[in-house]
């Protein structure tokens, strides 16, 4: 193996790694000179080509501008293989299977929060079960439990955690076509039992922001957007339902790699032909976390809105707290992409990235249709997020993808050391941010210089074109595990 | 480099990894499993009140390693165990065994400062040194 990564620039924000060895096609980075200074810190770029032996990968093995070192897959990473010929990789998709983002719009304007934003932030705290080993209040059956495998935020909305208009505003409709629970172990769905309406801890949030700035404003319109207006953002995955799936599939994979005699660079790549028993198994393991997963951010979104209206006395109709859309970070979904111009069947696999479908997609909600799907970057305790919309260059590049947040620069215990949590807490108060976290720990691991800056992250996908700037906002307060 | 000394961190960008050595591959086990809890919760906080017998199976020595970890790791969030010691640790073909000694969550006492998802492959190590054995495990946070 070569020591090091060959760069091409082909413009300002894609670097090309041209193919050698038994690398299947070339890598792609999308950066800027400055993020490319901090990829190349670590091992990142050489992941980039570890992923481009995969067989079947289609293109490149891409990379986006908030990429950073993962297992098997660099954080960050998109492959799409052949559904027919190629392979689909745990590794590919991460523990936290469907990690994602959900965002809510109000009627609210700074001035209704402001006065009660001490009380609001305790009462999420409190209400919104959160922190390391943290369980919910509710408690599943295992039969219960089989059914959010298979529906979704559906079961969540079916059982009074939300509102139906829900489900058309939630990624495959909060409900991945695939699912069988008979594929997922005994041990998996006893760790998920409790673990249902949960946030998690690490970079798990919920965050209420401010819509500070749009950009599209025509797009913006379409989600419900507005500047001087609230907003909620919800992050969290599939909890511990999903890490047990994606061990127990691994183990299997390992196996899947010496059976298919399937040569690969890293061992935390191990895959298995998609079409094969073991794939085959996986993809429908994988798909129930990724139900479970918004099922528990429906939930978790109820518990917030309910929080609102009692904490500051309104109606949900004065609340006005939509749903905008709720996306998935870490997936593998079976899709449609045109390839040399045929269409063709497509694995596409997001380690820490984002669908970006452009306006006129099928799978874009009507509601968004004529705009584009809506793409959420959250940023990191104390940074701006960003709303965007998926584009036809990303359907034409990255398999309609984009970035999916900041990215981190510096390790946890490189920020622990470097960050006093308590001092921390008071410059974010200083700045009008109160953050409310179990653990304190917890709060200098996630120190916004432990991240790249979000804005230059964001403007790079922008300016390459695979997704676009809707709106920024900005944190008021947060809460973590 | 921790409260407690026996093993060292492992900087990783997204994650957390460990390094540590002991006599014996099955202390490094143990000591490992001991690590996972202390950058949780810190061993301190955790009472020895309870004992359970875990044992697990794999083919290679590497993998029996990460899926003792793991097995740690599900019973923790299963059976909401923490442990600060474990003892009789065993290992022979294929499979390692060890008693836990440890107490039940309790959230007023035990302030979580971590979660760890998973025990992984990526960077992993197990390896004879001129005395004992060194284990590297990096951890998915």
């Amino acid at each position: 193996m070569e020591d090091t990564v060959t760069l091409e620039k082909v413009d300002d924000y894609r670097w090309r790694i041209p193919r050698t060895g038994a690398m299947r096609v070339p890598g792609m980075i999308y950066a800027d000179r400055s993020l490319l200074a901090d990829i190349n810190l670590d091992e990142s770029p050489r992941q980039v080509m570890n992923v481009a032996h995969l067989p079947g990968i289609i293109k490149y093995s891409l990379a986006m501008p908030d990429m950073h070192w993962g297992y098997g897959f660099p954080i960050g990473g998109v492959a799409a293989t052949d559904l027919e010929t190629g392979v689909i990789s745990p590794g590919g998709v991460g523990y936290d299977i469907n990690c994602g983002c959900r965002l809510l719009r109000s009627n609210l304007v700074l001035d209704d929060v402001a006065p009660h934003i001490e009380r609001l932030v305790r009462d999420l705290f409190n209400n919104i079960p959160a922190g390391v080993g943290s369980t919910g209040a509710i408690k599943l059956t295992p039969g219960e439990e089989r059914k959010v495998l298979t529906r979704g935020a559906e079961w969540a909305v079916s059982n009074g955690y939300g509102e139906a208009g829900d489900l058309e505003r939630t990624e495959e409709g909060g409900a991945m076509d695939g699912a069988d629970p008979d594929a997922v172990s005994a041990r998996a769905i006893t760790r998920g039992r409790e673990q249902i309406g949960t946030l998690g801890a690490g970079n798990h949030f919920l965050e209420v922001d401010l819509v500070e700035e749009i950009y599209d404003a025509a797009v913006a319109d379409a989600f419900g957007i507005e500047a001087g207006r609230i907003a909620v953002q919800i992050h969290s995955g599939s909890r511990g339902l999903g890490y047990q799936i994606c061990d127990d599939h691994l183990r299997e994979m390992g196996k899947a790699v010496q059976k298919y005699k399937i040569e690969l660079p890293d061992r935390q790549l191990a895959s298995a032909p998609i079409r094969s028993p073991e794939g085959e198994a996986y993809f429908a393991a994988m798909a129930c976390a990724a139900n479970y997963a918004w099922a528990n951010r429906q939930c978790l979104m109820h518990w917030t809105r309910e929080t609102f209206g009692k904490t500051l006395g309104l109606s949900p109709r004065d609340l006005g707290m939509r749903l905008v859309y709720d996306v998935c970070h870490n997936i593998a979904k079976k899709e449609v992409h045109t390839v040399d111009g045929k269409k063709m069947e497509v694995c596409v696999h997001r380690k820490g990235a984002t669908r970006a479908f452009p306006a006129g997609h099928p799978a874009v909600p009507d509601v968004y249709r004529a705009v584009g799907q809506p793409v959420l970057i959250p940023g990191d305790m104390g940074t701006n997020s960003y709303v965007l919309v998926g584009t036809d260059l990303a359907m034409q590049e990255t398999f309609g993808s984009t970035c999916h947040g900041a990215g981190r620069v510096r390790s946890r215990t490189q920020s622990k050391k470097l960050t006093d949590s308590y001092q921390l807490l008071k410059e974010l108060r200083e700045k009008g941010i109160l953050v409310m976290a179990r653990g304190k720990k917890t709060i200098a691991e996630e120190a916004p210089e432990a991240y790249k800056d979000i804005d230059r992250v964001v403007d790079v996908v922008h300016r390459a074109g695979i997704s676009r700037k809707v709106a920024k906002l900005r944190p008021l307060c947060v809460v973590k595990g | 480099m921790n409260p407690t000394g026996f093993y060292t961190i492992v900087d990783h960008t997204a994650d957390v990894g460990i390094e540590l050595e002991a006599a014996g591959k099955p202390e490094v086990f143990a000591a490992a499993a001991l690590a996972m809890f202390d950058l949780m919760y810190g061993l301190e906080a955790i009472s020895e009140k309870e004992t359970w017998r875990i044992e697990v199976k794999a083919e290679s020595d590497e993998e029996l390693l990460v899926a003792w970890l793991n097995e740690i790791l599900y019973i923790h969030a299963v059976e909401k165990l923490l442990f600060a010691g474990f003892t009789e640790a065993t290992l022979s073909e294929g499979a390692f065994s060890a008693l836990g000694h440890g107490e039940r969550f309790d959230p007023i006492r035990h302030k979580g400062d971590m979660e760890i998802k998973a025990a992984t492959y990526h960077r992993l190590l197990l390896e004879k040194q001129k005395a004992g054995w060194k284990a590297r495990i990096i951890f998915d946070v």
